[in-house]
């Protein structure tokens, strides 16, 4: 299977799901086959990929401990996205994609190994933060399905709520702007 | 122009960007008293989304009055808070009227008396603005995969977003955990 790039897992797919763009292209459907289920397991898969990079940072011992609990929660947040977006799958008649090993999490997520101490760790997560956004808001245009898209809102919304955490933890202004695209990955 | 159609109905995106770098002014929430913005030549009007859009600047309108309501109840951090998330309702708000214009609707006027409660003390009004937040969220949620022009749906999509944030900011100013849930639908 060909892995993803950085800008194909962040903005490729996420929530191209339902914008026929693929994660994973040429990977093989989990299952039946089809343009909107493969985008859909692709987001799946990117959801599942953050939550394995964000799990591995919130074990980090180097990282102070609210820092770990601040990805601990991220984890378990992306978890429960890919949770909702498989059901998704699994309703359109889609399998699972596998769940990655930390070691793809590591290929897919440049710069998280490095991670390794408190700037390096948020400017990533705010990073992931702004493409996953980005990646919804820009599904949101052309996602047809209402189910998909109601899903895709409500995943992203949690995904804007991340940033305001991720912002503060930097010092940042977590509302500079009334309108929350996120950013296009570099 | 850039048209973001789906359909072949016309919502300028650059007018949106105006409108929103516009909204950093004044308040002109009365649709009545907004301008209506010019549908782009050639373009179709869509009665629907315009709907879809007022159902939301409704909202809005009550937001506005609702962070104005609540604060003489805060204060310190808590009010400066409730001014920054206000002044972006207010920006919400007027970008919203332009869209629905284009859409072909007329924006409904804000009322003068929304009928808020009064609000005891500060948690009370923390509280308070965190179900507006809510019931906005839930609002936008519903309304957003049924808006069929792209832009406008971007437009209902990037403040939805903002929305979220502020309630996870009002959440965390009352003393809560922030984002206590994954799948952000808000509460109707």
């Amino acid at each position: 299977m060909r892995r993803a790039t950085r800008r194909q897992l962040l903005v490729g797919a996420t929530a191209a799901a339902g914008a026929g763009a693929v994660l994973l292209p040429g990977a093989p459907a989990w299952g039946l086959s089809s343009p909107g289920i493969l985008s859909m397991q692709a987001a799946v898969r990117l959801e599942q990929t953050l939550a394995v990079a964000y799990g591995s940072l919130a074990g980090r011992p180097a990282l102070d401990r609210e820092l770990r609990d601040l990805f601990g929660l991220l984890a378990d947040h992306e978890n429960q996205h890919a949770a909702a977006l498989l059901a998704l799958v699994e309703y359109l008649g889609g399998g699972p994609p596998p769940v990655p090993t930390l070691v793809e999490a590591e290929q897919a997520v440049p710069g998280l190994v490095a991670a390794g101490d408190r700037r390096s760790a948020l400017g990533l997560a705010e990073q992931l933060e702004n493409a996953e956004v980005f990646g919804f808001y820009t599904a949101q245009q052309t996602l047809d399905d209402v189910k998909l898209a109601e899903i895709s809102a409500a995943v992203m919304c949690s995904d804007a709520q991340h940033l305001v955490l991720v912002r503060q933890a930097r010092g940042e202004d977590p509302i500079p702007s009334a309108f929350e695209t996120g950013k296009e990955s570099g | 122009m850039v048209s973001g159609d789906r359909r072949g109905d016309g919502i300028s995106r650059r007018r949106i960007l105006l409108a929103a770098t516009a909204a950093a002014g004044g308040v002109l929430l009365d649709g009545c008293s907004s301008k209506p913005a010019k549908p782009a030549p050639n373009s179709e009007v869509n009665g629907a989304d315009a709907d879809l859009l007022n159902e939301v600047f409704m909202l809005e309108n009550m937001a506005v009055a609702a962070y104005a309501h609540v604060a003489g109840s805060l204060t310190g951090r808590a009010r400066a808070l409730a001014q920054t998330i206000g002044h972006q309702e207010v920006q919400h708000a007027l970008t919203l009227a332009p869209a629905i214009h284009e859409l072909g609707g007329q924006p409904t006027p804000s009322r003068s008396d929304y009928g808020f409660p009064a609000l005891a003390d500060g948690p009370a009004a923390l509280a308070f603005v965190g179900r507006i937040e809510n019931t906005l969220i839930a609002a936008y949620i519903d309304v957003v995969p049924k808006i069929t022009n792209s832009v406008a749906r971007a437009l209902a999509a990037s403040i939805v977003t903002n929305e979220a944030q502020h309630l996870a900011l009002v959440t965390q100013a009352r003393g809560l955990p922030p984002t206590p849930v994954a799948i952000v639908r808000g509460e109707a």
